[in-house]
């Protein structure tokens, strides 16, 4: 009589369900840190803009002081919600935060260039080169000073 | 990750929806208004001036009433948004020929035009105003002398329009510059 047979489990010895459950969870995690990490950079951005464009962006008006304390706070949410990260990743991702937000800026400014509608403005390109770089100047150390304080908080 | 945690990004994700929406939206705006200041261009045409002629005994002339009446063209061509067009601007000086050489005095001090309605030149629109600036308070005597022959002609120079883009009010006004050289047929004439 032929014994039927069996196959060994590879699969599932290769990739055993806790495995595939802490894939699972790292990929939601991760998911949700990019979208903390995006999110912080369109409020920032979109903050910054409606103070330097206020006539043209869909928001209450932006006073200067706001401008400060809007990336500390969104810096310091982000430090506090990535509780489950290590504190260098969190400083990294306040770093990912500031540089998207400043990509934004850059190109809603430069939306104008880049679309050829003001591509011989001369005057125009100037002038949103003098508030990019105003951009970066304020955006990076407020947002990372609230991300390290969101996170020291979170961490004590 | 507790239920609080959970409502808190939630919000935060909404306001950053809000702000992805902010930053579309200026960066359209701002397109659609560069581009309308760019398109939008007006220029001075059919410029007319008349003028009295007083002859005195001595054989000397001088000039008095000046009546000059002028086009504004306003066009919106390949602007996307409309215009709102509130007030024009110009002055006018006259060109004196004597013994060949080429002086410039002025007639008008600042003329100005505030229009009562803002003219609107709607995207792709081609709008002409008319207007009429009448100078009977200077008597244009005094460089007139009669052993030098002379001719008046006329020059417009350094006018002005004020222009605010529709749906934008609280933007600040814009200015286009009028202007218009002379030619030897105008000033011959």
């Amino acid at each position: 009589m032929k014994s039927r047979m069996k196959f060994p489990d590879i699969y599932s010895r290769l990739w055993p369900r806790k495995k595939l459950e802490d894939i699972r969870n790292r990929k939601t995690d991760y998911m949700i840190r990019a979208a903390l990490i995006a999110g912080t950079a369109l409020i920032d951005a979109a903050v910054f803009l409606a103070m330097v464009l206020p006539d043209l962006a869909p928001m209450p008006s932006v006073t200067s002081g706001l401008v400060f304390m809007i990336p500390v706070g969104t810096g310091l949410l982000l430090g506090l919600l990535l509780t489950a990260e290590s504190y260098k990743i969190r400083a990294i991702s306040g770093l990912y935060a500031i540089i998207l937000s400043c990509t934004i800026v850059f190109l809603t400014l430069y939306w104008p260039i880049l679309s050829g509608v003001a591509s011989d403005f001369g005057f125009y390109i100037l002038w949103s080169m003098k508030w990019i770089m105003i951009a970066a100047i304020i955006i990076t150390p407020t947002t990372l000073m609230g991300v390290l304080i969101g996170g020291s908080t979170a961490e004590y | 990750m507790g239920p609080t945690t959970k409502a808190v990004i939630a919000i935060y994700l909404i306001f950053a929806l809000y702000s992805g929406f902010a930053v579309v939206s200026v960066a359209h705006n701002n397109s659609q208004v560069i581009s309308t200041t760019i398109h939008f261009s007006a220029s001075i045409q059919n410029i007319n001036v008349t003028y009295d002629t007083i002859q005195y005994p001595d054989g000397a002339k001088s000039y008095k009433n000046f009546r000059i009446t002028a086009d504004i063209i306003m066009s919106g061509r390949d602007a996307p948004l409309d215009v709102r067009v509130y007030d024009v601007s110009y002055s006018v000086a006259i060109m004196v020929v004597e013994d060949g050489k080429m002086g410039m005095k002025s007639v008008g001090s600042f003329n100005f035009y505030s229009m009562a309605d803002p003219v609107i030149v709607n995207s792709g629109q081609t709008i002409t105003y008319h207007t009429t600036v009448n100078i009977t308070d200077q008597h244009f005597a005094e460089v007139i002398n009669s052993s030098y022959t002379r001719n008046l002609g006329y020059w417009l120079v350094s006018g002005g329009l004020n222009y605010q883009i529709s749906g934008f009010e609280n933007l600040p006004k814009n200015k286009i510059m009028l202007s218009r050289n002379y030619s030897d047929a105008e000033l011959m004439q």
